[in-house]
């Protein structure tokens, strides 16, 4: 197995670790009763994950009608797949953080930015590090490097958006 | 269809929106949406709301 694979895997393994201690604190939290959502962004948050889930699938279906036999011109398939996940992030973040549905009842701004910002910013650092050493390009096409890219990308539109949001949300609020 | 009646018992407690959410455990921007008339609340909502008003069902969601 190639060294890169094995750091690809390692990295998904401590994700999805991590990931689950979040989504453990969180569960510990909601029996705690103090940081939830109310009806209203639950009831958005499923429409959010239901565009971000159509748009993924599509995406998928036609990424793998037009790419099953052959790799795109300019990218690898990983880089392609997840370019999809990206673009399905971004469509059920934004969905969500647009319609107030995103931060927890008594969950600060700071919070979400610190949550973007951290991870943006670790995406996007690598991914200029790829840039620079060269290693973003793999035979002329992005390789798996690419995806701190796309990662980097999502995180600082949905930063953007939630900062818009918040800005608008202050405004209305004076 | 915005719901004047509620701002108008809110703003008669001396409430803003911030301080109803908080005591009927929802975000600022559900109330905001339910005075708008962008979101319809579930009964159970409407009771806490009504409850913290000092109003009946009728008065502030019955059309």
């Amino acid at each position: 197995m190639e060294e890169r694979n094995i750091a690809f895997i390692i990295g998904m393994v401590v994700g999805g670790f991590v990931l689950a201690v979040v989504a453990l604190i969180q569960k510990v939290k909601k029996e705690k009763a103090w940081c939830e959502y109310d009806e209203r962004q639950l009831q958005a948050r499923g429409k959010a994950f239901q565009y971000g889930f159509v748009v993924l699938l599509f995406y998928d279906v036609f990424y793998a009608a037009l790419f099953a036999e052959n790799e795109p011109s300019w990218c690898n398939n990983m880089f392609g797949i997840f370019l999809g996940v990206g673009i399905a992030l971004v469509i059920m973040g934004g969905y969500a953080i647009w319609n107030d549905a995103f931060m927890q009842l008594n969950q600060t701004p700071l919070a979400v930015y610190l949550i973007f910002g951290g991870v943006g910013g670790m995406n996007l650092i690598a991914a200029i590090g790829h840039i620079w050493t060269g290693e973003f390009l793999e035979n002329g096409k992005i390789g798996d490097s690419g995806i701190n890219l796309v990662l980097g990308v999502t995180m600082l539109i949905l930063t953007i958006t939630f900062a818009v949001k918040n800005h608008l949300d202050k405004r209305e609020e004076e | 269809m915005k719901n004047l009646r509620l701002k108008s018992a809110r703003a008669a407690k001396d409430l803003s929106q911030q301080a109803l959410a908080d005591m009927v455990g929802v975000s600022r921007q559900t109330i905001n949406a339910i005075e708008k008339g962008d979101y319809n609340p579930t009964i159970r909502l409407c009771i806490d709301i009504c409850k913290v008003l000092d109003k009946t069902l009728d008065e502030i969601f019955w059309e």
